[in-house]
């Protein structure tokens, strides 16, 4: 899995491919928010690009506090050679070209954050083990 | 103009109402017991609900029983969070 910081804002963010309905693909740079409970949130105009399908709706709180209406959309991620159905939300503000990917789509991944040489690397629980056990 | 993803026969807010009252009235006390930081998967007109430890088991149990319906869905306990993100104030927007 492609993960870095980057340069440009300095923040730790990872490559994905999604798809919706279409048979068309997108690759994606996804923000690595470790505030975000969910799996995945895609701005409206990818959800549309995509030709996601609007599964549910909810209710989220957002970075200000407010609470607000979460439109819920199934969308296949491909990442690390895996392909996983997840329940992504829509980033309602067309000006947010952002997407934000959230710990739970990382659940089977240790995420290890190095702020100080700016290296984001995901690695499965059982390969850092073997990494451990060697060190 | 662009296509709008968002169904035009679904009334979204009294979708969200229903299945929230849903919630607190009949499920928030077993389910926060139960199942806290899962999630629940609401079915408002049959009032049916689905749980799963994550969004995409909830909403895949109700998918089995109802395939073509629009859920509520929401995060057991507190509800879920987008730290980096707000809709008026887009604090990562490029």
């Amino acid at each position: 899995m492609i993960s870095f910081f980057d340069a440009q804002d300095s923040k730790p963010k990872v490559v994905l491919t999604v798809k919706g309905t279409r048979r068309k693909t997108k690759e994606i740079i996804a923000l690595f928010d470790t505030g975000h409970t969910g799996s995945l949130s895609l701005p409206i105009f990818d959800l549309i690009e995509i030709g996601a399908k609007m599964t549910g709706v909810g209710r989220a709180q957002y970075a200000d506090g407010r609470v607000g209406t979460d439109y819920i959309f199934s969308v296949k991620v491909m990442f690390d050679g895996t392909e996983k159905e997840v329940e992504a939300s829509m980033i309602q503000n067309p000006q947010v070209t952002q997407p934000i990917a959230g710990v739970a789509l990382f659940a089977p991944f240790v995420a290890l954050i190095d702020f100080k040489n700016k290296k984001l690397s995901l690695i499965k629980e059982e390969d850092l083990k073997k990494t451990t056990k060697k060190d | 103009m662009t296509d709008n993803p968002v169904p035009t026969n679904i009334n979204v807010q009294e979708l969200t109402r229903k299945g929230e009252e849903i919630y607190q009235q009949e499920l928030k006390a077993d389910l926060e017991q139960r199942n806290i930081g899962g999630y629940v998967a609401i079915e408002v007109e049959s009032r049916r609900h689905f749980v799963g430890t994550t969004k995409e088991e909830a909403v895949a149990e109700a998918k089995k029983e109802y395939p073509n319906k629009i859920f509520f869905v929401r995060r057991i306990g507190e509800i879920e969070r987008i730290a980096s993100y707000s809709p008026d104030n887009p604090l990562v927007t490029q």
